[in-house]
């Protein structure tokens, strides 16, 4: 009958699994192992049960990462001190569990080493020599599994410093592109205020479904753009974890809502194609919330992160130019197209604008500016509209206006919050020279620059508003003395005082 | 082709008024009265102050003797500048221009009616804007208004009263148009019945 000894598992505890203190079993490390990674080690190595009468063992153990295979290598124990090895046995597999090892007669040291399928083998474990900590040497003379140990990018590595980045774009305006420049939410606003998301209410593929309850939505133009980046994109046994505060925002990978990330669930481990990768915010509701990127360890803790604070726009602005002004991000002259420049200047400083040619404004006030902020009020959650224009743009803004105010029972609660003239003049045709002097209807608020040097032949003048909140003849004062109805509209401190008003009037 | 507005277009060719080859030809800009009203424009354009102004009031002044067309011919290439106007500084220096000048209703007529049908979308504008300056609003059956009534039906920008068709509601405006005192609104009529949709 033979005499079995001892058997050491190295680095492992030989109580059974039910004696052991603490925080048993060890929580479920990440999975995440990067391309080219070797096999990382073995830990929670125990021995299960022995049985005295065939010196049969049945082991668990935590599976390294990396690992396809696993094997046990083993020698006498009297050799334990230089690592005698003598044996092995192998394909283990990678289940955490073996149900007998069996050395045989005498007692032994052993230990678990992981390997993948490119002949590679991980760590045996640290040991101490001396006071100081370093690697067990591999069994030089493998016999029955044969691998060659390559620990220089062991999936359990040291965690490399890892950063993380995230850049929002401000909403897509008409098109992406244009006439508004793809333009990135400054760094230092993306916690606070955020950036603006339209509620995604409308109906841009035309199929009588809002949006926002579909997918694969053709023409959607609603979403806004994410670039999230990682370095290093890969990490071992870091997870790349996507959230949402709330689910009234969703991400998807595309800007057409044809794959979904985070929609009906709060979280999604990401795996980056290369440093960035971009996805698209949607926002399905009113209010706001945050979207985050995080580098989770193994155990679910977070080494670092990114967030952005995304909230619905609630209000719309619109803005006219003057005759034959086209809109274009830049404007087509620099030092011109002021209401385009003022438009531009909002957009980028979080604000749902909209700028627009006034000949898409007919006289009555219907047309594509009216149409935009009927939708903006109906299907996205809008209650606050901004109008501002020059010249004949300042006619339509009151043209615009009227017809909001007219329809308003059948269009929903807004408010008209601002509307502002420069030197505004009628806008019946093309060839209206008549100066403006209508208060736009039920406005919260109007300003109205003109110049006005005493009108007369050959002259554009605006003039007073009845009404007006504020109504300044720029030819009065320092600055604006020699301003024309040409100029008048690229004064800065006309821009400026608009842009200031709606700032502090108009919460985007 | 209708068959109505066919057989409008015979009686038309019967009254001689039919063209023989299509609508009249589109109004082609003329790079020198084109030039002199960029100046006027630039004239009126340059400032605020008295110098600036009666600099801008003698441009105008030579602009409406500088057509060799007369002053229908530079009301033609006014409105081809304001269609192809870049910016306010150009589209309202020259509807400036174009009240400073003063035209009267039958210079109008002939500078706007017969370039209807054949004019793309921007100079129509312009034409059926300054024509609707003749439109007098007191007079129900105003045919320059009739006229501005069947360009838009023919642009299909009016749909037609309901029930109601759009070559037949056409056929009946052209009908009643081609049998105008005007010259030039008999001339619309004729281009229009040629090319009843746009």
């Amino acid at each position: 009958m033979p005499v079995f000894g001892a058997a050491v598992a190295l680095g492992a505890s030989l109580l059974p699994a039910a004696a052991t203190a603490g925080s048993w079993p060890p929580p479920q490390e990440s999975q995440a192992v990067c391309a080219g990674s070797t096999p990382g080690g073995v830990s929670g190595l125990v021995v299960e049960s022995y049985d005295p009468a065939t010196g049969a063992m049945s082991l668990s153990y935590q599976p390294a990462c990396g690992a396809t295979d696993h094997h046990i290598e083993y020698g006498p124990l009297s050799a334990v001190s230089v690592l005698g090895y003598s044996d092995q046995q192998c394909g283990l597999g990678v289940s955490g569990s073996v149900a007998a090892f069996q050395p045989g007669p005498g007692s032994y040291f052993f230990l678990i080493v992981a390997s993948n399928g490119g002949g590679q083998e991980g760590s045996y474990g640290l040991m101490n020599m001396g006071g100081v900590t370093m690697e067990r040497p591999a069994n030089p003379g493998q016999t029955s599994c044969p691998f060659t140990q390559d620990l220089s990018a062991a999936c359990d590595g040291p965690t490399p410093l890892i950063t993380l980045g995230m850049t929002a774009y401000r909403p897509q305006t008409e098109a992406y592109g244009a006439p508004f420049q793809r333009t990135a939410v400054p760094a230092a606003d993306l916690a606070a205020p955020g950036a603006g998301v339209r509620v995604n209410g409308d109906d841009d593929n035309s199929d009588g479904t809002p949006d926002r309850d579909q997918s694969m939505v053709t023409g959607e133009n609603d979403l806004v753009e994410l670039v999230l980046s990682a370095d290093p994109p890969c990490a071992n046994g870091i997870d790349y974890v996507l959230t949402r505060s709330t689910p009234g925002l969703q991400v998807w990978a595309d800007s057409g809502k044809q794959t979904p990330l985070l929609v009906g669930t709060d979280e999604a481990v990401l795996t980056f194609p290369g440093s960035t990768m971009t996805v698209w915010v949607e926002s399905i509701a009113a209010g706001a919330g945050d979207v985050a990127l995080e580098a989770r360890n193994g155990s679910g803790g977070v080494v670092t992160s990114r967030s952005g604070h995304f909230f619905g726009f609630s209000a719309i602005v619109i803005a006219l130019g003057g005759e034959s002004q086209v809109p274009g991000d830049p404007p087509p002259e620099p030092g011109n197209f002021g209401m385009f420049q003022l438009a531009i200047q909002l957009y980028r400083l979080g604000y749902d604008v909209h700028m627009y040619d006034e000949d898409v404004v007919a006289a009555d006030g219907s047309g594509a500016a009216y149409n935009e902020v009927v939708r903006a009020i109906q299907e996205r959650s809008v209650s606050r509209v901004a109008v501002f224009g020059y010249s004949h743009g300042g006619g339509s803004t009151v043209d615009l206006a009227i017809r909001l105010n007219n329809n308003r029972a059948g269009i929903g609660a807004f408010d008209i919050a601002y509307t502002a003239y420069v030197d505004a003049i009628r806008n019946n045709s093309d060839i209206d020279l008549a100066t403006e002097t209508e208060l736009p209807p039920t406005t919260m608020f109007h300003a109205n620059y003109y110049q006005n040097p005493g009108c007369g032949l050959f002259s554009l003048c605006g003039g007073p508003i009845n009404g007006a909140d504020i109504n300044l003849n720029v030819n009065t004062t320092a600055w604006g003395a020699g301003l024309t109805h040409f100029t008048v509209d690229d004064a800065p401190e006309v821009l400026g005082a608009i842009r200031g008003h709606i700032l502090g009037m108009v919460t985007p | 082709m209708h068959a109505a507005l066919l057989a409008l277009l015979l009686t038309l060719g019967v009254a001689g008024l039919a063209p023989s080859a299509g609508p009249p030809p589109g109004l082609v800009p003329d790079p020198a009265v084109q030039a002199a009203i960029g100046g006027a424009v630039d004239a009126l354009n340059a400032g605020p102050g008295e110098v600036e102004r009666r600099e801008a009031v003698e441009r105008a002044g030579d602009l409406a003797g500088s057509s060799p067309g007369g002053r229908v011919a530079l009301l033609e290439q006014l409105q081809i500048f304001l269609s192809t106007a870049r910016g306010t500084e150009e589209a309202m220096g020259g509807a400036l221009l174009l009240h400073r000048l003063e035209f009267g209703r039958d210079e109008i007529l002939a500078a706007t009616l017969p370039h209807l049908v054949a004019a793309g979308p921007e100079l129509n504008k312009v034409l059926r804007e300054v024509a609707s300056t003749v439109v007098d609003p007191d007079r129900e059956d105003d045919p320059v208004a009739l006229v501005l009534e069947a360009e838009r039906l023919r642009r299909g920008e009016r749909k037609p009263e309901p029930g109601g068709e759009e070559s037949h509601e056409l056929e009946v405006l052209l009908r009643r148009l081609a049998q105008d005192d005007s010259p030039w609104v008999r001339r619309y009529a004729a281009a229009a019945a040629a090319n009843p949709m746009e």
